[in-house]
């Protein structure tokens, strides 16, 4: 009993560190730059697969749900493959930088915000898909309409994308290499301390994660009208 | 001509008519994936997010805006169009889908139950609007209800079980169904077209060739319109031992010009100056020894007389 509770008066202890606040905002940077740029790539691309009428549609479909269940060491490992020394793209020197870990949880944000974006447009009732035919408009316009249409549900793509990749620790550990100062974010820094049994700080951390996710989604759930 | 049988005819409104689910929903969607540019508007309109006005111009040209937005404002959609669509009723959506379908410039005008959301007394102002709208287009319009048939159309085609199993001019198919499964489905009905000559409180009086019709309905004098009357509503009675009084405001002497069996009743035509059918059980052909060639009064009571603005 007192091992918990030490480590839980030690955890506050640890909010005021310098260190701490620092790794947060190295969080926030990457997974909300990642979200964005997952939604930006992939909102418009949901809204096609979910509307469009092409050939291979299903495959793709299909290669975006399995993409939505992705390991995060996987998608950690294959980029930082990729991006090392001597492969692909190894001149840009990109190992080990929160450049790269934007990259990961982009590709691991990505699936998400297209597959649940492709969902929401499916869901669209029969006659609304009806009127978007009927209407005969452009593809961009089409697109538009029933994004509009179906806005709660892109919030609601928005906010798994963010809470899957603020959480997830394997990619950024793999390709990010958890440097404190340059690529520590509170995931790995939990990794980190509960390695070295220093718990308190590790708690502190997880609770400043949790109020991160908590915020998040509850501002944006109210935005949708989800209460 | 499409799978079902259906013959589109350019310049003329065809109106499509069938008990539900007698295909003509998919028979319409048929003819807008294999016509492609046409205007349609689909059986439930729907409104997207935004304001009424925004989605009145949704895929319209500046023209066009133009046109729908008359005709949002004579269907009485004026103040709806700065509301926001989602409150919208089942007749506003209606009038609104169909305000921005008629004002399309597509050569070829496809509706889908354009007025059965719309509220009753709403209906024959309507109905003369999409006719105007109609007039010289190439138009196919769905309905299950007869009277909009009559409103609506040039031509009718009767659907049953997903086959057009009779088509032709709106007068023709109504008083000479083809058999005895569209005698059923639409009844046999003497359709005239005639201009009103008097429009009382209750009662309209038509001049439809050489017979007078009193009937009831919505009209001006000078109007055209058609009248409509079930064969079923018309009495056939001798005329030595008619009474002098009874409540049939309409009575027309004629002489009997073909019998035929319709099922088990008898559809006799008598010549009143105009061809009427009066369906009749054996019965009465017995009792009236009802023959070719014979002089009896018709009776038509002016509430069985529909009166139809065209």
């Amino acid at each position: 009993m007192g091992l918990i509770l030490d480590a839980i008066s030690d955890a506050f202890a640890s909010l005021s560190d310098p260190e701490l606040i620092e790794v947060v905002g190295l969080t926030l940077f990457v997974s909300g730059l990642a979200s964005f740029a997952s939604l930006a790539v992939g909102v418009p691309f949901g809204a096609m697969l979910g509307l469009g009428r092409f050939r291979g549609r299903r495959a793709v479909r299909v290669a975006v749900d399995v993409g939505m269940g992705l390991p995060p060491v996987i998608v950690g490992l294959v980029l930082l493959l990729i991006l090392w020394r001597s492969g692909p793209l190894g001149s840009l020197r990109l190992t080990f930088t929160p450049t790269a870990m934007v990259m990961a949880q982009f590709l691991l944000a990505l699936p998400i915000v297209v597959g649940l974006t492709a969902s929401a447009i499916e869901s669209l009732p029969a006659a609304a898909t009806e009127q978007l035919d009927a209407l005969r408009l452009g593809r961009t316009e089409r697109a538009r309409l029933a994004l509009i249409e179906v806005w709660p549900g892109v919030v609601g793509a928005a906010v798994a994308a963010f809470g899957r990749v603020v959480s997830e620790v394997g990619a950024v550990l793999i390709v990010g290499g958890n440097i404190s100062g340059e690529t520590r974010v509170l995931t790995t820094l939990i990794v980190q301390e509960s390695r070295q049994a220093r718990f308190g700080p590790a708690l502190g951390a997880g609770i400043v994660l949790l109020v991160i996710s908590l915020v998040v989604n509850v501002s944006l759930n109210r935005i949708r009208g989800v209460r | 001509m499409s799978s079902s049988g259906f013959e589109l005819v350019p310049g003329v409104t065809t109106v499509v008519f069938g008990p539900n689910g007698a295909g003509k929903t998919t028979l319409l969607r048929e003819l807008v994936s294999e016509l492609g540019e046409v205007s349609y508007l689909p059986q439930h309109p729907y409104l997207f997010r935004g304001l009424a006005g925004t989605n009145l111009g949704l895929g319209l040209t500046d023209e066009e805006c133009g046109l729908a937005g008359q005709y949002a404002r004579r269907f009485g959609l004026g103040e709806f169009l700065a509301q926001p669509a989602r409150i919208a009723s089942g007749g506003e959506r209606a009038r609104l889908g169909l305000a921005r379908t008629l004002a399309r410039s597509d050569d070829i005008v496809l509706l889908d139950e354009p007025l059965a959301a719309v509220d009753l007394a709403e209906r024959p102002a309507i109905a003369a609007t999409i006719r105007r709208a109609l007039r010289g287009r190439t138009a196919v319009i769905v309905t299950h209800e007869l009277e909009q048939v009559v409103a609506l159309g040039d031509r009718l085609a009767i659907m049953i079980d997903g086959r057009v199993v009779q088509q032709g001019t709106v007068g023709s198919v109504m008083a000479h169904p083809i058999s005895e499964a569209v005698a059923r489905t639409i009844g046999v009905t003497n359709v005239y077209e005639g201009e009103v000559a008097a429009a009382g409180s209750a009662t309209v009086t038509v001049q439809a060739g050489p017979v007078q019709m009193i009937g009831t309905g919505d009209a001006e004098p000078g109007m055209a319109v058609r009248v409509l009357i079930p064969a079923e509503t018309v009495t056939l009675l001798d005329p030595e031992r008619t009474p002098a009084a009874g409540s049939s405001r309409n009575r027309w002497s004629g002489v009997i010009s073909a019998m035929e069996p319709v099922g088990r009743l008898t559809d006799v035509i008598v010549d009143v100056g105009v061809p009427l059918r009066a369906l009749v059980t054996p019965g009465s052909v017995d009792e009236l020894g009802l023959v070719v060639g014979r002089d009896v009064v018709a009776a038509v009571k002016a509430s069985s007389v529909r009166v139809v603005a065209q």
